[in-house]
């Protein structure tokens, strides 16, 4: 699962190699950082340390989320969340790739996950943290979400070989040769699908 | 791990004055594609393969290669010898 912004001609603004790989990293080490610093602000006490605290989790929070619409719009980002009929066979190629390595990062830290949780949840006399409300929970949501929209995208910007000045401006600038068709069908099902449910809740309750 | 394919697609795109662009174009992938190809970073299927030699009215093997090409300009000096 991923996620690609298109821009409305379908043109892809260029980011370089190296701002890439900064903005992964930023995104990946940042809403987990700022998260953690953001729940555990109330450790600091009651006063203005722990609103500082909070102040700090939720900027790195925003700095993370602020990366992540800076790569949304990118060629490998288009490479991982465009839809596979608008690829080329590399781009494909490369998506596979991507796949496969966020797949193995994904289920090694879900595993390591659930093992903690086990471990937090059955010896009481280590007084783990384990996650216990809305918050928490919420937060691990968005959190997940945004690894499961990152890491095929950091895994481009770590291997990808770095062509990006070899192109002339009018190519850079260039729409791609597959261009994006609007899937009209896929919103109305949504819409329709949106009503649905609007409806049904209404007539449960 | 699979060995290198060579190609001569630089040449022949300087020779025909075409852009990465205009290639990318004629044989349905994106101009990124074509400059991948060209380092040799991305060895083609066989349909692209052949597209390309559609499009250059080229033989695959004079566009593609397991071994490097020689230059032009070495060929020339044995033809003239």
């Amino acid at each position: 699962m991923s996620f690609y912004l298109r821009t409305a001609k379908g043109r892809i603004p260029q980011r370089s190699r190296a701002s890439m790989r900064l903005a992964t990293s930023i995104i990946l080490t940042g809403y987990p950082l700022g998260a953690l610093i953001a729940l555990n602000s109330g450790l600091a006490g009651e006063g203005g340390a722990a609103f500082a605290l909070y102040l700090t989790g939720i900027a790195a929070i925003v700095i993370a989320l602020s990366a992540f619409f800076y790569i949304a719009p990118s060629y490998m980002q288009r490479i991982v969340g465009e839809q596979p009929g608008e690829l080329d066979e590399l781009e494909r190629d490369l998506r596979q790739r991507a796949y496969a390595f966020a797949y193995h990062v994904l289920t090694g830290l879900v595993a390591a996950s659930i093992f903690y949780l086990a471990v937090a949840n059955d010896d009481t006399r280590l007084t783990l943290w384990t996650p216990d409300s809305y918050t928490h929970w919420n937060t691990i949501f968005w959190g997940v979400l945004l690894y499961c929209f990152t890491l095929p995208t950091a895994y481009l910007a770590w291997t990808m070989p770095d062509i990006a000045h070899e192109f002339s401006e009018e190519e850079a600038g260039a729409e791609p040769a597959r261009k994006p068709r609007a899937r009209w069908w896929l919103w109305g099902l949504m819409v329709a699908g949106g009503i649905g449910g609007f409806i049904l809740a209404r007539l449960i309750t | 791990m699979s060995s290198p394919i060579y190609n001569r697609l630089p040449v022949l795109r300087a020779e025909r004055g075409l852009s990465r662009k205009a290639l990318a174009d004629a044989v349905g992938v994106n101009f990124q594609t074509i400059g991948y190809l060209e380092r040799g970073d991305y060895s083609p299927s066989l349909e692209l393969a052949l597209k390309l030699s559609e499009y250059f009215e080229l033989p695959v093997e004079m566009i593609f290669s397991l071994r490097e090409f020689q230059p032009l300009s070495s060929l020339a000096a044995k033809g003239g010898q």
